[in-house]
């Protein structure tokens, strides 16, 4: 086994971490400060959970020859049917409909999620209520540290957690629930996990200087990339105006790390869920795991999602996608 | 006294009441018409360094304020490894030593980086380095009293106990006032026939 | 302790620091007016002045740096008055361009400039031999041996600047000023001087040259003096003497002593000099006939051995062939502190002695149980201490921002920052206020690729003395860092003598207090304060101050001195360590609090691997409970002070 300087050596200086925020907040050695994972002290151990849980280390997923959108039981289309929702959320609302669901339901007691700090930085959200919940919608391409939060909300007991994460933040939850070293608080608590699709994330402050260069002071609420060939990359500021960039301006502020990713659907997921080409008011929807088919059934039969088959050329469409990204070499 | 200049060391860490302590010395032995040099090492040292005053008691002359190697006849160490530290430099077969038991751990023990030895250790090695060692626990003793700062008195009872230097209770007893607040004097005193009687005992 | 130097007893003996015999001296000779700035080994001259000037009447202050303290000093002598400045070596530096200026011009009363070296730099960043302004100043200078000898050459020095009409050196060294010896008393001056500008008179340097001649006739009388000085002297045996040794300072004492344990006494000659500038170069050179040998004994720099060495090329054809030992030779190391061994292994080199202190049984084994047993003692700062929060803060938004940013410091408590008990943080010290002056240098190398964020910190006394031209100068020069100024509300490095910010005087009145945080406004920069304690919160404001980009921002780190607080009110908490929560070296702490924190006031306990607090250490501030990651530290109210 081993620790912070294989993490240090392997991940942080060549500038792999993607921001998962896996290994932060079990220690006061690593911590997440405006969009970042930053290692601020010197540890002496020679293992240590940190390195456990780093997806950038513990990777199984991406044999180019596996099925290349991973294990499931079934995929399907979906989207809230609470049209509040589907408005509030950037596409069908199929996450937001799902943790409400077993928030409401007691299936879980906290909700982990993403939001923006006091000062515009991603970061990891614990919700317990709708509005708490409802707050973190939208996406944000950017990594966003989250799993801190889960951290954090289990420090001191076993709470029932349903985490939304990308593909990374999923296969580190997996690798925490896996490791002897683990508390059994943290291993106990992640009972949902939804995954989100990903392509790559962005890094926070190079993209953050990017915007503040363009003099873009209000805070941004929506990030998004309408689908090829637009190839722009669009920002919604607080007053609802919308800004487009060329992509390509964007890509260098893709997380080095992320060229080491060859997980695009979240296969570590309990639920990957993520857009349909060419329907804005859909989600893909991936039933992984036999929980969250459990999720899904109950989601049903409340009436809580609309569910329907996904055609067939988005379901080519999507493994195509999955299986650029397996092949994708990194740079 | 047997040799002039007679050599006093007292060492320990800053902010121990090192320098007082010595002072409190000099005050006495002046008052009784010797002629002191005491020289002292501080500045940084104050800040958790290690501090050492040499005091050198003449009936004729002007000692240098540095005490040559290996000529001291008389250590007193408010720490244990203060004492080991000074011994090397200036301990002799015939010294004699009164050493505070209680350690002042280094920053690096505390960060655990080095290792503090073991006490049973260091007294040894300061009985091999010395023809007399008075391992006193003085902090103790202080705490007992309620300040532990008064560790450098304790041991300046002791001092006196030993005879080795022409330094008795009444002298200070006479300069003690001077130099506490009047509302520790009888602590201080206390403090003093304390180190008196942790040396009567060991003789 | 009471002081005892404004004592009208003469003829009694006191046991008295070298500084205060400096400052007995001084009234003694009827010294009126007395200016300082703090710094160690010279402080206890001014507080020690301080402490009597009302009883007995005479002006005493800290200046804010030592040329305002020379220049306020040489008001009171051209109105007529005795006046005494008193610095370490660095402040020479600073008064020098003042003073070849006034050497020029003159003085009216008398003047004495005090330098305390401090060879081996046992409370300085260098060990710099300030003798060389009594050169560069052409004016004279003396050295004392000790104590007694520091009294009387201070009081004859205040004659002698006034009858020759220069400022007059007097140097001490550290193992002059902070040695305590036998002093006796003389008399109390009771000479009574008004103060008044003769304003039939203007004193300045011009005609340069007509100056710098007068100059030359003033040091010709002072080795004129000098040739019949009482503060030199020879013993040893009259004639055939096998090496004459020439020595001033305490090397003086140490070469006395290294003969007696040499039993060299009926072979050498001790000459003891302490008018070492001019040179009495008669009473020189009757005493350089004795003997074919000489070996100099002086602190630091060979400024003797040199000065001598070059009389000497002048006299030779008369006296013949001589061999010098000293630094030049290489027989006294020209850096660190000299101490009486030295003299004894040159002594046993020169003349072929076998010395040897103690049996070697007996020091070998003194060594290997010490490098066996003893750990090395790190410097620390003191238990609460605001500046370990300071740099704790400063620590984490320097990490936290990524970009390789570092700390240019300065002088004072702080300068441990580039210690492991500031966290390594600082990476340039240099002279008082020269941190904000390089930070204004990296503020302007943006265009040359330089994307590090600076921090200068500086502390309250320091800022005062040499942190405003710099400022002033970053601020017009529209260079880019963060200045935080480290307020602890005194001068703490060197025992909390006051400045212009505390609202005190050097005589404890009461005063206007000068606002740090006004004054820098006032130069039109953004400034916000922060609690050093707060590492939480102070650690985001650097944090965010270092994401501005644009010019010079400035943070004020606001905390009462640790060794003050403790002596005024005492801290509110007492801390203990919750055993149960306290999870030691496991994953998740690694010792964070006694490993990387390292207050010496947390103990590792290695039995119970669990963290404990010293109780005799711990003072307590709480700072230590913010960091724990387990919560494990707590702190409660102490009701008991």
């Amino acid at each position: 086994m081993k620790g912070i300087r294989a993490i240090l050596a392997e991940v942080f200086k060549p500038g792999l971490c993607v921001g998962c925020g896996g290994c932060v907040g079990l220690c006061p050695y690593i911590s997440f400060y405006d969009g970042k994972v930053i290692y601020t002290d010197e540890c002496t151990r020679d293992e240590g959970r940190c390195y456990e849980v780093c997806p950038r280390i513990q990777c199984s997923i991406g044999q180019v020859d596996e099925e290349p959108i991973g294990p499931y039981l079934a995929i399907l289309r979906s989207r809230a049917r609470n049209t509040e929702i589907r408005q509030t959320t950037q596409y069908g609302g199929t996450i937001t409909a799902l943790i409400l669901l077993a928030l409401k339901e007691g299936l879980i007691k906290k909700a982990v999620l993403t939001s923006d700090d006091s000062q515009g930085a991603p970061s990891g959200v614990i919700a317990q209520t709708e509005e708490e919940v409802m707050a973190c919608s939208g996406s944000r391409y950017v990594g966003a540290g989250s799993l801190e939060a889960f951290n954090r909300a289990v420090k001191e007991e076993t709470i029932p957690c349903g985490i939304v994460g990308l593909p990374c933040q999923a296969e580190s939850l997996r690798s925490m629930q896996a490791s002897p070293l683990s508390h059994p608080q943290h291993k106990d608590s992640v009972t949902i996990v939804l995954g989100l699709f990903c392509t790559w994330s962005l890094d926070y402050r190079s993209l953050n200087r990017f915007l503040k260069e363009k003099n873009l002071k209000t805070p941004i609420i929506k990030y998004d990339i309408p689908p090829p060939p637009a190839n722009v990359f669009q920002v919604t500021t607080r007053d609802k105006e919308t800004i487009e960039f060329p992509l390509d301006d964007i890509r260098s502020f893709v997380m080095p790390g992320c060229a080491f990713c060859r997980d695009m659907t979240a296969e570590k997921a309990d639920l990957s869920v993520g857009t349909v080409e060419g329907m804005e008011e859909w989600n893909t929807l991936i039933i992984r795991t036999k929980i969250g088919q459990e999720l899904l059934e109950l989601a049903d039969k409340k009436g809580v999602l609309e569910l329907e088959q996904l055609p067939r050329s988005n379901l080519e469409h999507l493994k195509e996608a999955s299986l650029a990204k397996r092949r994708r070499k990194p740079h | 006294m047997n040799s002039d200049p007679l050599n006093l060391i007292i060492t320990g860490v800053g902010g121990q009441g090192n320098v007082l302590a010595s002072r409190i010395i000099g005050e006495c032995l002046i008052k009784k018409g010797l002629r002191v040099t005491i020289g002292e090492t501080y500045g940084l040292s104050q800040r958790g360094g290690s501090v050492m005053s040499h005091v050198r008691i003449s009936e004729k002359g002007t000692p240098g304020p540095i005490i040559p190697r290996c000529k001291a006849h008389v250590i007193v160490s408010l720490e244990p490894i203060e004492a080991l530290r000074t011994v090397k430099i200036y301990g002799n077969r015939n010294i004699t030593m009164i050493v505070n038991s209680r350690p002042v751990y280094p920053l690096g023990v505390i960060a655990g980086e080095i290792t503090y030895p073991e006490p049973a250790k260091v007294r040894k090695a300061l009985e091999e380095l010395s023809l007399k060692l008075f391992w006193i626990p003085a902090t103790e003793i202080a705490i007992r009293l309620g300040h532990a700062i008064m560790s450098n008195v304790v041991l300046l009872g002791a001092l006196a106990a030993t005879g080795l230097i022409p330094l008795e209770r009444k002298d200070l007893l006479e300069v003690l006032p001077e130099v506490v607040p009047s509302s520790s004097k009888e602590l201080n005193v206390t403090a003093l026939d304390l180190g008196m009687e942790a040396v009567a005992i060991t003789i | 302790m009471k002081n005892k130097i404004g004592l009208d007893r003469v003829g009694e003996t006191l046991l008295l620091m070298g500084n205060e015999a400096i400052a007995r001296g001084a009234l003694e000779a009827g010294v009126s007016f007395c200016s300082s700035y703090p710094g160690n080994p010279s402080s206890e001259i001014m507080e020690t002045l301080a402490s009597v000037a009302r009883d007995l009447n005479i002006y005493a202050e800290w200046s804010v740096n030592e040329k305002v303290a020379l220049e306020a000093a040489t008001a009171a002598s051209f109105a007529g008055l005795r006046a005494m400045v008193s610095m370490k070596q660095n402040g020479i530096n600073v008064v020098s361009d003042f003073l070849v200026n006034l050497s020029l011009s003159g003085i009216k009363g008398g003047i004495v400039l005090v330098t305390c070296d401090d060879p081996g730099g046992i409370s300085s960043t260098n060990e710099e031999d300030a003798r060389f302004i009594a050169q560069v100043a052409d004016i004279p200078l003396l050295e004392p041996a000790h104590p007694q000898d520091a009294l009387d050459m201070t009081r004859w020095a205040f004659d002698l600047s006034e009858t020759i009409g220069s400022v007059c050196v007097l140097r001490s060294i550290s193992r002059i000023s902070h040695t305590r010896g036998s002093v006796t008393l003389g008399s109390l001056s009771r000479k009574k001087r008004t103060a008044h500008f003769d304003t039939s008179i203007s004193l300045h340097a011009f005609p340069v040259t007509e100056k710098h001649k007068i100059l030359h006739q003033k040091l010709a009388k002072a080795r004129e003096l000098f040739e019949t000085s009482s503060f030199n002297s020879y013993e040893g045996p009259p004639d055939d003497i096998d090496l004459l040794i020439i020595a001033c300072g305490t090397g003086f004492l140490y070469a006395r002593e290294a003969l007696e344990l040499l039993d060299l006494t009926g072979r050498v000659g001790l000459l003891k000099i302490g008018t070492t500038w001019p040179l009495p170069e008669e009473w020189l050179e009757n005493h350089l006939s004795r003997c074919e040998r000489i070996l100099f004994v002086e602190d630091v720099d060979p400024f003797l051995e040199r000065n001598i060495k070059a009389f000497f090329a002048q006299i030779s054809p008369k006296l013949g062939v001589r061999t010098f030992y000293g630094k030049g030779s290489g027989h006294i190391p020209p850096f660190g502190e000299l101490n009486p061994d030295i003299l004894v292994y040159a002594l046993a080199r020169i003349l072929d002695i076998d010395y040897k202190p103690e049996d070697r049984d007996y020091v070998n084994k003194a060594e290997a149980l010490v490098s066996e047993l003893v750990p090395p003692r790190e410097f620390g700062f003191c238990p609460g201490c605001p500046h370990r929060a300071s740099f704790w803060s400063i620590k984490n938004a320097l990490k936290w921002d990524d970009r390789d940013g570092f700390v240019s410091g300065d002088i004072g408590c702080y300068t441990m920052g580039i210690w492991p008990t500031g966290f390594n943080q600082v990476k340039s010290v240099h002279a008082m206020g020269s941190g904000v002056g390089m930070a204004s240098g990296y503020g302007k190398l943006y265009t040359y690729g330089f994307n590090q964020p600076v921090i200068s910190v500086v502390g309250d006394s320091t800022f005062f003395h040499a942190g405003l031209p710099p400022l002033i100068n970053a601020i017009y020069n529209q260079a880019n860092f963060l200045l935080i100024i480290l307020d602890n509300g005194a001068t703490a490095m060197t025992g909390f003598q006051p400045h212009p910010g505390t609202g005190v005087n050097a005589i404890g009145d009461r005063v206007q207090s000068l606002d740090i945080a006004s004054i820098c406004r006032a130069l039109g920069v953004s400034v916000e304060v922060a609690d050093p304690y707060e590492i939480k919160d102070t650690a985001n404001t650097i944090y965010r101050l270092l994401q501005e980009r644009t010019g010079v921002r400035v943070l004020i780190m606001k905390r009462k001195c640790a060794l003050v607080q403790k002596r005024e009110e005492g801290f509110p908490y007492r801390v203990r360590v919750d055993e149960e929560r306290c999870v030691g070296d496991s994953c998740g702490c690694n010792r964070f609090c006694t490993r990387v924190f390292r207050c010496p006031g947390l103990i590792w306990d290695q039995e119970k691997k669990k963290t404990r607090i010293d109780e005799v250490i711990c003072v307590g501030c709480g700072v230590c409970t913010e960091i724990c990651p387990e919560g494990a530290i707590v702190r409660e109210k102490d009701n008991h002070e």
